[in-house]
């Protein structure tokens, strides 16, 4: 009974994961699961516990300690740009659809530029593996205009704050 | 501005005699000075005669010097030059210091054709090591290399792309991470 | 003239075969760079009436990349003089008919509308592809510098480099991702 729930649990977690992965050849946001199941024998006793998974990023994850709590972005002091995409590619789910700012950990302002040059990424061709699973592939069988190699300007993207003080008429906030 | 340069004979600068390389020939020859012994108009003309001719006469002893009185004219200086040139200056109600200033003028000049300067330089040795060629200073590693090349087609200056930045960062933390654990085995 | 002499003058006046790789450029920014190698501009002997223009090949003209929305912004237009005759044709629409139009275009617009200029085109020649004739290809001695990196696809990477890439964000712990 308790094999029974904890295999149906098992299989629940890793649905989730599952449902992303068939179509892709290549993972780039790797499956991750949550926790597995461990059984180990004991004498008579056989033991099942759901052991955490690290997450594939942990050893890859870049430090930032910035003391004015900064978003990651922000305190590295990059300059992403829309062909920078193993960067942008961190930000989304299997699909193409860019994860939450509660999940990115960015900034309001980071938040928009990263969507926006993910738009641009995309449009662009640059992440034909990162998409939904009825888009075509290859950029250069897409339809009319949209098989033609495109780029964009990062200037483009207005920033955030500017827009909110502009509308509140409030004074420049630094 | 005006275009009447471009009806000037064109030409580029030369020396006669390659004068000023080591010695020097002047080229005036001959210089008449007419004018009047009455007229007002040649006042500074006769001034000049009286005071500063005989100096000249015997600074240049190779220049020389007619002075041509005639009744009622404009003065006049004019002058011959070595290459068989002419050249005449009207002096009319001109002062003594106006009148020494064109003498000095005449006597320095090479009497040739004024003409528009194509260069405003000359050289005996147009360039040392010959001329141009598309061959010059081209690297010779050029002469292997099979085209379309990819390095070579490469912008040269590229500024760091965020890509790069954050592997260097990566690196950079992952080498003090590697330090500190090994000052901490070494305690 | 002496034979050197003489000698001396072709291979001052030798015309250059210049390579363009024209992928991922903005035909319109590399025509300026491209119509300097015509005119001759490059060279320190350049005067307007001497005829130093050299060759320029450009390969792969059909991967052009232009900014933004101007694949159906940008109208290309033609009249054939008769009433009616007006065309407008969009750039992704020219394109399609011919990958080398646009190129084309854009570096005999740069050029000024002189005498010289149909003769300076003749020195241009476009390929859509990286397919040149041998006969041109074995003339080609110098390679000009693309204005723009070729940006790289996220499939092209290897999947190891794109999994040891750091990261920037990892997941909430409890967060199942889709």
């Amino acid at each position: 009974m308790i094999l029974g729930a904890l295999k149906l649990w098992q299989r629940y977690t890793c649905l989730s994961v599952a449902m992303c992965v068939p179509r892709q050849n290549v993972h780039l946001s790797c499956a991750k699961m949550i926790k597995e199941i461990h059984e180990s024998q004991e004498g008579n006793v056989r033991i099942f516990q759901g052991v955490n998974i690290l997450s594939p990023r942990e050893p890859y994850l870049v430090k930032t300690d910035d003391s004015r709590g900064c978003c990651t972005i922000c305190s590295l002091g990059l300059d992403v740009k829309h062909t920078d995409v193993l960067i942008l590619s961190q930000f989304l789910r299997s699909d193409g659809c860019m994860l939450p700012r509660r999940v990115t950990g960015l900034c309001r302002n980071q938040q928009k530029r990263m969507s926006k040059m993910v738009a641009m990424a995309q449009k662009a061709g640059l992440m034909p593996n990162i998409a939904p699973p009825k888009s075509k592939m290859d950029p250069k069988r897409r339809y009319k205009w949209k098989k033609y190699n495109t780029y964009f300007d990062e200037s483009t993207i207005k920033d955030v704050r500017s827009i909110t003080s502009g509308k509140k008429g409030a004074s420049t906030q630094m | 501005m005006s275009n009447s340069h471009l009806f000037l004979p064109s030409g580029f600068p030369r020396a006669p005699l390659q004068n000023g390389i080591g010695r020097f020939v002047c080229q005036l020859q001959r210089i008449t000075i007419k004018f009047c012994k009455s007229n007002g108009s040649s006042r500074g003309v006769r001034e000049f005669i009286e005071k500063d001719l005989l100096d000249f006469a015997h600074n240049y002893p190779g220049i020389v010097v007619y002075v041509k009185p005639r009744r009622h004219h404009s003065p006049c200086l004019s002058a011959e030059y070595l290459n068989g040139e002419r050249q005449y200056v009207n002096c009319h109600n001109h002062s003594r210091d106006e009148v020494i200033k064109w003498v000095n003028l005449l006597r320095t000049e090479s009497g040739n054709q004024i003409i528009r300067l194509r260069k405003m330089w000359h050289t005996d040795c147009p360039s040392i090591q010959g001329p141009w060629s598309p061959f010059v200073n081209r690297d010779p590693h050029l002469n292997v290399v099979e085209f379309p090349n990819e390095s070579l087609s490469r912008p040269v200056y590229l500024p760091k792309t965020a890509t790069e930045q954050l592997k260097e960062i990566f690196e950079k933390q992952r080498q003090t991470n590697v330090s500190s654990l090994d000052e901490k085995q070494a305690e | 003239m002496t034979a050197y002499k003489r000698v001396q003058q072709w291979n001052t006046f030798a015309r250059v075969w210049h390579l363009y790789d024209a992928t991922w450029q903005n035909p319109f920014e590399s025509a300026q760079r491209i119509m300097k190698y015509l005119k001759g501009l490059h060279k320190p002997i350049y005067h307007p009436l001497n005829d130093c223009g050299d060759h320029v090949v450009v390969i792969n003209s059909g991967e052009i990349a232009l900014l933004g929305d101007e694949w159906r912004k940008r109208v290309y237009f033609h009249h054939t003089g008769y009433p009616g005759g007006a065309t407008w044709t969009l750039a992704w629409e020219l394109h399609d008919k011919d990958p080398t139009m646009i190129m084309k275009k854009a570096v005999y617009n740069v050029m000024d509308g002189n005498l010289q200029r149909r003769y300076t085109m003749q020195r241009l020649h476009i390929y859509p592809d990286d397919d040149v004739p041998e006969k041109i290809k074995q003339n080609i001695t110098n390679q000009i510098r693309q204005l723009r990196p070729v940006p790289k696809r996220l499939d092209r990477y290897a999947p190891e480099e794109v999994q040891r890439f750091p990261k920037v964000m990892d997941w909430p712990k409890n967060y199942i991702l889709r």
